[in-house]
């Protein structure tokens, strides 16, 4: 368990700056997390969840800003880099080992000694569901299995904060599952997991907190529905998709219903309030503007849709 | 946690079957090969293929190439009813490794200052023209000891015709001295002489020449595979930092200098076994003195260990990827290894290749070991092999963890 109290934050990021030549990786990103929860980093490829990562692990100086882990700098004092635990998204294992080998092998490198060794290899066994194929090789375990294996060599020294890289990429549904019970029963030994993801559908299952970003920047974070209920309020997301790209007087009609096209143009989505309603009359003027519309429907909002929201805004 | 990182390195090695048989069964074979090859080229057993053709088969010529033919330098080919082309065929085929025809348009054996044409033809494949030399010499030597009375006749005609002239008293004595000589040399009684009555070899320390040349190769291949294995094993660290595996440990206590001396140590350990499998296997097989020279042959296998060791991590953290350390370690090895004298001895090499020579770690741990095993000499003459060594592992392990922690905060 963490010894930090439960309000405390474990770990604080504070104004981070971060430039790679003229490219800005990192800009006025402020983050904390305390222990016993979740945090989902969002964001494309480039939006600088990897750098924020690399710097909360120590390995990366930042420009300005501060970073903290129990009130220590990762960067610069070991001390706190103890109280991470790295979890990165390729298998970081050795491939010629067997399970317990892995765990034994990284617990001596996490500066376990003695007998602390064989209860945190049983514990990380324990947790993944390994314990009937500690002595397999890591090749003769399944996907899922090294993904959990993965995981908990990463725990083997109790870390406060464990940062997670992707922690599901590659694997079916079931091991999926297997994977999110595996990251709650840590959260409930008071760990505190900060995860970057492209998934949404996880981060909602998951995440007690979601952080978007884009472009180096923190758009907004928060718990998934207060989020939604920020941009969306009380409406409901309306969807609307077509076989082709519309033209600019269907985009014209869509925008001022306040809808907005995703990455892909045949689909526009955004908050709709009025109901279905309000979607007959859409439905009707496009109809009028000689446009086929192939689908058209409300849902319940989610993450896409105030992520398509956010980014919107920022650029 | 060096110790952790030493022992993921064992077990990684432990795991790898493969991986084991390249480290430690692959350079005893490999030393066997080329300790077979070198030490019979270098001492009494080696052979070259001759092929004979006489087109004149007199008393002279069979009773030379009866004498050739017994020699334990040549392996005769058989040229039962072959003429010259057929001779030449087998030289070209490379059959034989020189052809010896005793032409019929030649001057006779025993007019060796005469004039026409000389009566052997030695027929020969440029591509191996030490076997030229090396039949002129077994025929110089069988002239004189199976062939003395032409030999010394030639010599007797030679000092009429210049010097002396002989009575016919003289004569007729002579006659009948080489005439009997003729009959004993015949006989197999040695009344011959060669080169070998007034040449004794010495050699300078140790135990015979072969076993001088397989110690020398035993030392060549050992440190040859020992920066192959060292190669290799350094790759993990570029492998690892593509892995995520470097992510963690840094994330740990110990950081990059930890990763890198763990891997330092096991590889100088490695290197350490690999040389005493190979030097074993020198002292069981060969007789190479392991027993006698065991100080200061540890000496200067751990320092050897050691340079390889730091080398191989130091080219492994310079590159970026896993492919390129593979591919660079490989270039490395090759060219240290044959400019350094592990593939080819030094001394067959010309001038400029040997001075290159000093610029490798191989000349070093050469130099080192034959001091040792070859001029018996003591510690004083490891004192700069050795400490040129130490000087590279040093500075090549400093190399190693500055560009580790280079590649790493990229």
């Amino acid at each position: 368990m963490s010894g930090a109290a439960a309000d405390t934050p474990v770990l604080k990021v504070m104004g981070a700056h971060r430039a790679f030549a003229a490219r800005q990786a990192l800009q006025d990103v402020s983050l904390s997390a305390s222990s016993g929860e979740i945090i989902a980093l969002l964001g494309p490829n480039g939006a600088g969840k990897t750098t924020l990562m690399r710097a909360v692990a120590g390995r990366l100086k930042l420009d300005a800003g501060t970073v903290s882990v129990v009130g220590l700098d990762p960067y610069i004092d070991s001390t706190a880099r103890a109280k991470l635990g790295i979890v990165p998204q390729t298998i970081a294992l050795y491939p010629a080992l067997t399970a317990r080998q892995n765990l034994d092998v990284f617990a001596r490198l996490a500066g376990l000694r003695g007998a602390a060794i064989a209860d945190a290899i049983n514990l990380a066994l324990d947790r993944a569901q390994l314990t009937e194929r500690a002595e397999e090789s890591l090749g003769s375990l399944s996907g899922g299995m090294q993904r959990r294996l993965n995981i908990v060599v990463g725990t083997l020294q109790n870390p406060l904060v464990l940062l997670l890289d992707e922690p599901t990429v590659g694997v079916d549904l079931d091991a999926r599952q297997t994977i999110h019970a595996l990251l709650h029963d840590l959260r409930n030994t008071g760990m505190s997991i900060l995860m970057s993801t492209h998934d949404f559908e996880q981060a909602t299952t998951i995440a007690d907190r979601v952080a978007f970003m884009a472009n180096g920047r923190l758009l907004a974070e928060g718990p998934v529905a207060s989020l939604v209920r920020q941009v969306f309020g009380d409406s409901k997301e309306g969807v609307v998709a077509f076989n082709a790209s519309v033209g600019q007087k269907a985009g014209r009609i869509l925008s001022d219903f306040g809808l907005r096209a995703t990455s892909d143009e045949r689909l526009w989505s955004g908050p709709v309030t009025g109901g279905y309603q309000a979607l007959d009359a859409l439905e009707k003027e496009l109809k009028e503007a000689g446009v086929h519309v192939a689908e058209i429907r409300l849902r319940d909002p989610g993450l896409d849709g105030v992520f398509m929201h956010l980014t919107e805004h920022a650029s | 946690m060096t110790a952790a990182m030493f022992r993921a390195m064992w077990l990684n090695l432990l795991n790898d079957r493969g991986a084991l048989i390249m480290a430690f069964v692959m350079p005893v074979l490999f030393f066997l090969v080329m300790a077979e090859i070198f030490s019979s080229a270098s001492g009494s057993q080696m052979q070259i293929r001759v092929a004979f053709v006489d087109e004149v088969k007199d008393d002279l010529s069979i009773r030379l190439l009866d004498a050739l033919k017994t020699s334990d330098s040549i392996e005769v080919i058989n040229t039962e009813g072959f003429g010259r082309e057929q001779l030449t065929d087998l030289v070209v085929r490379g059959t034989a490794d020189v052809g010896l025809l005793v032409r019929a348009e030649g001057r006779r054996l025993d007019d060796a200052g005469g004039f026409g044409p000389s009566p052997l033809v030695l027929i020969n494949d440029p591509s191996r023209g030490v076997t030229v030399q090396m039949l002129s010499g077994q025929i110089q030597q069988a002239y004189f000891s199976a062939l003395p009375d032409v030999a010394l006749g030639s010599v007797a005609n030679v000092l009429e015709d210049q010097f002396i002239e002989f009575d016919d008293e003289q004569r007729a004595d002579l006659d009948e001295g080489l005439s009997e000589m003729g009959v004993a040399a015949s006989e197999g009684q040695q009344v011959g002489w060669s080169v070998d009555d007034i040449v004794e070899p010495q050699a300078v320390t140790g135990p015979p020449m072969a076993t001088n040349h397989v110690g020398y190769y035993a030392g060549a291949v050992a440190f040859m595979f020992l920066l192959f294995s060292s190669m290799s094993g350094a790759t993990s660290l570029t492998e690892e930092r593509e892995s995520g595996v470097l992510d963690r440990i840094l994330a740990g206590p110990g950081g990059m200098v930890v990763m890198v001396n763990g891997k330092f140590l096991f590889l100088a350990a490695q290197g350490c076994v690999q040389m005493l499998l190979i030097f074993m296997t020198a002292w069981v097989v060969y007789g190479v003195d392991l027993p006698g020279h065991w100080q200061l042959w540890s000496l200067i296998t751990l320092i050897a260990s050691m340079a390889a060791a730091g080398l191989a991590l130091l080219v492994a953290a310079i590159c970026r990827t896993p492919a390129q350390a593979r591919n660079m370690a490989n270039i490395t090895v090759i060219l240290l290894s044959v400019i350094g004298g592990s593939m080819v001895p030094r001394f067959f090499m010309p001038p400029w290749l040997r001075e290159l020579g000093w610029f490798t770690p191989n000349t070093w741990v050469l130099e080192a070991y034959s001091s040792v095993f070859w001029r018996n000499q003591g510690l004083e003459s490891l004192l700069l092999p050795c400490g040129l060594l130490l000087s590279l592992t040093v500075v090549s392990l400093l190399g190693a963890q500055w560009f580790s922690a280079y590649r790493a905060r990229l």
